[in-house]
């Protein structure tokens, strides 16, 4: 059975393989994109655990959430 | 309005201003590395005051500049935050520094394509130094996997004399070498 670390290091060898045949600028806007997605999905899990439905209230969850984080890497 | 739609006005505000700058930070490293989620773009920018206040000024309905310069610890650099009212994405314009590197990256900067348009970027030579730097002073384990993925993806195309020139200046040679070994074979 192939060890974990053997097994780590061939998913990252696969991942800097496909960033290499990926364009550039696609790659750079996926930084943005792929934010959009934490941030759908940090609204939907704001909504189930707090049972909030209103936009407003969870977009104020939503931002108290992501300045502690900013804050926790800061400080880092 | 997304956060690729503030950086493209962004950047069409600072190219029509003839503001000189370049992105930086994350967007850069995503460019030369692994794409991560970001949720803010950095610029350097060198612009006079006159310009400046031009820039603010022509920012649009929904961009909100913070009160406050803030104070960046690694680098010793003073940067404006820019704040996306409708999304939770924010804009950092660093000045550029009289740090030798910062002037040094800041003119090795590359000009590059996208569709019809063009940006100033930072080589992926300067993002790596840049990152060993942060991850050595800021200890943040995002500019190691960074550092290490634009290592990666660019393999034998970087300049490592270069790098290695300014990791050593920058007390991060030994940071470098490991990421460098554990990399090497995939160039």
């Amino acid at each position: 059975m192939e060890e974990i670390s053997e097994q780590v290091e061939n998913i990252y060898r696969r991942r800097v393989l496909r960033a290499r045949e990926m364009d550039p600028m696609e790659k750079m806007w996926d930084g943005p994109r792929l934010f959009e997605g934490v941030v759908r999905r940090m609204r939907a899990g704001i909504s189930a655990q707090l049972k909030i439905t209103d936009e407003r209230s969870v977009d104020g969850e939503l931002h108290r959430r992501l300045t502690i984080l900013r804050q926790l890497q800061a400080t880092r | 309005m997304t956060g690729e739609d503030a950086v493209s006005v962004m950047i069409g505000l600072l190219e029509r201003a003839k503001i000189d700058y370049m992105l930086v930070g994350s967007f850069s490293s995503n460019y030369f590395g692994i794409s991560r989620a970001t949720r803010d773009a950095d610029f350097v920018v060198h612009a006079s005051e006159t310009k400046r206040s031009a820039l603010e000024a022509a920012l649009p309905k929904g961009f909100e500049i913070a009160a406050q310069m803030a104070f960046e610890m690694v680098t010793s650099t003073t940067k404006q935050v820019v704040r996306i009212k409708a999304i939770p994405f924010e804009i950092e314009l660093f000045d550029l520094s009289h740090d030798e590197f910062d002037q040094q990256r800041f003119r090795r900067r590359k000009r590059v394509r996208d569709g019809n348009c063009d940006y100033w970027l930072a080589t992926a030579e300067d993002v790596i130094v840049q990152k060993l730097r942060w991850c050595k002073n800021g200890k943040r384990g995002k500019d190691y996997d960074d550092a290490r993925d634009v290592t990666a993806v660019q393999g034998r195309a970087l300049d490592f004399g270069y790098i290695r020139s300014w990791a050593d200046r920058h007390g991060t040679r030994e940071l470098f070498e490991e990421i460098f070994a554990s990399v090497e074979s995939l160039f």
